[in-house]
Formats: structure tokens, C-alpha cells, sequence
């Protein structure tokens, strides 16, 4: 059922598992419209809403190398129906429950789970296996910019939904959606049983040590730590630092946010192309640094709306860029046979990292009443990253030869 | 028809299409019930 007798396409696998991406990146960035309704019709207070969303991205990542290995192992169609499924859970299970520690435990794990096992993790082996090589890193690119694309047109379609059908009912034409596109894109995404060769090949295990063992990894799991921290630190706290320094009409904010949506998409995809011919560990350092410039001319400059379109649109462009050179970089080194999983892995350092942003954002504004010292925290990790990904070798690892081959 | 299916008319409307719903998309953002919706959401959250 889960097998089929040709592997997809490029072209198939690239439309399939855009569209997944589209929906599972899409449907999770729009969560955040129910805290209001969902805290007002049960008489939660904020953390309840807040905890569940905290969980679901620190699930996200720590299901990620586990559902990276049962895509490598039992193939992409599998996980991803797997994957809808729980995300349909998680979905009913927002709009049903109302014990606030059930709701954000629940929430949390399901569509923490789902989320690994239908964005960028679990599918990049499959991308990386369909692309020829002179065209994986364009691939890669493709597939974040799917991803990129879904978290910009998701947010106003949830919030209309909302509107237009209420809280709950939107929950379940969510759910619906979820289901009746990603299983089908699912199906188009079957490939053939894997057969052994009867020669030893690398276990999961051997892999992990592996991958773990060699500094270049080492070096690119410290860089995806950064991109998360400075990500979702902006993401959740611009607007309030905006509010903060007097800036305190809404529609600035928003246009902030619609900004670095719109310019990702572009950013995702553009970095994945220049991968295809300069070297990544550059691009990827070069992104950092300019992060790093873009923050602290931000920083310096007369905060003004313009300032912050500016700044919005630049950071934008290097959202999620860092996503396609990363993925290409351990297809490169590693190979594909266990591409899902060390993306997982990379991943979970990255979801660490957001972690950190958020809630380190929120607990240094608490005690210091300004966001001054996270910035600082920000500025710094971007030239550590800078430094951190030069000395990356792109090249295949040299492996020596298995004593039972 | 003929002329639909070239690679450089069919690229063409696709991206015409893509922008189309890029702009929209962005449009839907400064609707004031939108900003609304978010400056609530961000003034609930800080």
C-alpha cells in the first residue's frame, strides 16, 4: 500500500511535498490567533495557550530524529500520512478539550509530533533522493520556500476562518484540510520497497556515531542553534520591542511581519540555488554576518516605520534561507540513506535554540525591563555562527572500509 | 493551446499566478480587521 513499483518523479515530488510543506509550516504559524478566543471561552489565563505552543515546537524538534528514521527506513508516504493523522488529532483536540493541562500537553505532543513528521525534516530525504545532484540544493530551496510560502498565506486564511465560522468550527475545516491534502500528496510520494544488497549497510547507529564524531556536523548543529535562537527571538518579540520604544501602532508591526514572510519565501529560495554552485558553508556564513549587520544597524540606526520595514524585509530574506544550504550540506557529507534522521537531528538543536529565544526574550525584558542585553545575546551568536560554519568540509566523508563487506 | 503550453509562456503564468497571490496575500495583512486581530493577539502575549 505504501510501496509503489517506480520511484515519483522529480517534478512529482517537488509539487507532493511542497504542498505538505505548505499546509504543515502554514497551519502551525496561524495557531496563534486562537490564544484569545480559546483563553475567553474556558477563562484561561495566557500560560495555558502559551505552555501548549511551547511544547508543540520543543516536540517538534525532539520527534524530529525519530521521525527522520522511520522516513529513511519505512519510506516518506508513510510517515507523512502518519504525520496528517496527528495533526488532525491535535487539531480536534484544541477545539474539544478544556482542562488546560490536558489541552497543552495534548496539543503539544500531537501536532509537535506531526509537524516532524511532515515538514522539513522528514521530507528533505526523499527531496534529496528524487534531485539530481547538480539540482538537490535547488531543491532544497524549493521545498523551504514551499514551507515559507504556507507560513505567509496560512496566517490571514486561519484568521478569517476564524472570524467567519468561529474558533472551534475552524479547528475542524483545519483538521479536514490537513487530511484530504497531505494524505493524497502522500500517496504521490511512494517509492519502492528498499532492497538490501546482501553488503553491510551503515545502521542507524552507526550513522548517528558517525555524524556525531565528525566536526563539521558538530559545527553546523552550533549554527542552526543561532538561526533558531535569533529566528523565533524576533519572530516573538519585535512587535513588543516595537511597542516598547513607542512604536505603538499596530499596523507597523504587522507590516513587519507580513514583510519578513513575504521576503522568506524569496530568501528560502535563492539561497537554495546559490547553493547549487558556490559553496554552501560560505552562503551560510555569509548569512549569519549579514543577520548580524542587519541586527545591529537595526539596533543603531533612528527606529522609525521605515527602519523597521527595512529591517524586516532584510531579515526576512535570511529567515529560513539557512534551511536548504543546511539539509544540502549533510546530503553532501553523509549521503542520503539516513538524510531525514541527521536532519532531525540538526533540527532539534535548531528548535533548542528557538526555545531558548522566546523564553530568554521574556525573562531578561521581566528582570531588566528592556531587550538590550538579548540583543547583545543575538548580535554575539550571529558572529559565532559567522566563525562556525567557515571551516565546514562540504565534502563526502571518507568512510573506511566495513570489516563484514 | 499551442502557444500555452511553451515552457517560456507557461513560466510566465505561473509567476504572474504566484504573484498575484503573493500580493493579495500581503493586501489581506493590512485589512484592519487582520491588524486587529494581531495587535490583540501580540497584546495578549506581551
Amino acid at each position: 500500500m505504501f510501496h509503489s513499483e517506480r520511484a515519483p518523479d522529480f517534478k512529482t515530488v517537488l509539487l507532493a511535498s511542497g504542498l505538505v510543506l505548505t499546509l504543515a509550516m502554514g497551519v502551525r504559524h496561524g495557531l496563534g490567533f486562537w490564544l484569545q478566543p480559546i483563553s475567553q471561552a474556558h477563562g484561561w489565563t495566557r500560560e495555558t495557550f502559551s505552555l501548549a505552543i511551547a511544547l508543540q515546537n520543543l516536540m517538534w524538534g525532539v520527534f524530529g530524529p525519530f521521525a527522520g528514521m522511520a522516513a529513511d527506513r519505512y519510506g516518506t508516504a508513510r510517515v507523512i500520512v502518519f504525520g496528517a493523522l496527528l495533526y488532525m488529532a491535535g487539531l480536534l483536540w484544541m477545539a474539544l478539550v478544556d482542562q488546560p493541562m490536558l489541552f497543552a500537553v495534548g496539543s503539544g505532543v500531537l501536532i509537535g509530533a506531526a509537524l516532524s513528521c511532515t515538514a522539513f525534516g522528514a521530507i528533505s530525504g526523499i527531496v534529496g533522493r528524487s534531485a539530481p545532484p547538480e539540482k538537490r540544493s535547488l531543491a532544497f530551496g524549493i521545498s523551504s520556500a514551499a514551507g515559507s510560502f504556507g507560513q505567509f498565506v496560512m496566517m490571514p486564511v486561519e484568521q478569517q476562518l476564524i472570524s467567519v465560522t468561529g474558533w472551534q468550527q475552524a479547528f475542524y475545516w483545519l483538521a479536514a484540510l490537513v487530511v484530504a491534502v497531505m494524505v493524497p500528496m502522500a500517496f504521490r510520494l511512494r517509492e519502492p520497497r528498499l532492497v538490501h544488497s546482501g553488503k553491510h549497510e551503515q545502521s542507524i547507529w552507526e550513522a548517528t556515531r558517525e555524524a556525531f564524531a565528525y566536526r563539521p556536523f558538530q559545527f553546523l548543529i552550533a549554527g542552526y542553534f543561532v538561526c533558531g535562537f535569533q529566528v523565533v527571538f524576533i519572530g516573538a518579540h519585535l512587535p513588543s520591542y516595537l511597542k516598547d520604544k513607542g512604536l505603538m501602532d499596530p499596523n507597523i508591526a504587522v507590516a513587519a511581519l507580513a514583510l519578513i514572510g513575504l521576503f522568506n519565501i524569496f530568501g528560502s529560495y535563492y539561497a537554495g540555488k546559490l547553493g547549487g554552485f558556490l559553496p554552501k558553508r560560505y552562503l551560510l556564513s555569509t548569512i549569519y554576518l549579514s543577520r548580524t549587520i542587519a541586527i545591529s544597524l537595526f539596533l543603531l540606526a533612528p527606529l522609525s516605520p521605515w527602519s523597521v520595514y527595512i529591517f524586516s524585509a532584510a531579515m526576512g530574506l535570511l529567515w529560513l534561507s539557512t534551511v536548504p544550504l543546511t539539509n544540502g550540506i549533510i546530503a553532501g557529507i553523509f549521503g542520503l540513506k539516513h538524510l531525514s534522521m541527521l536532519s532531525g537531528f540538526v533540527f532539534l538543536s535548531h528548535q533548542v535554540g528557538s526555545f531558548l529565544g522566546v523564553w530568554l526574550g521574556g525573562y531578561v525584558f521581566t528582570r531588566e525591563g528592556s531587550y538590550n542585553t538579548v540583543w547583545m545575546i543575538t548580535i554575539g551568536l550571529g558572529l559565532f555562527a559567522t566563525v562556525m560554519n567557515l571551516p565546514i568540509s562540504e565534502k563526502a566523508i571518507r568512510r573506511a572500509p566495513l570489516a563484514a563487506s | 493551446m499551442n502557444a500555452l503550453l511553451r515552457p517560456r509562456v507557461k513560466r510566465f503564468v505561473v509567476l504572474a499566478a504566484l504573484g498575484v497571490v503573493l500580493g493579495a496575500t500581503f493586501l489581506a495583512y493590512l485589512r484592519p480587521d487582520f491588524i486587529f486581530d494581531v495587535a490583540n493577539r501580540i497584546a495578549l502575549c506581551f
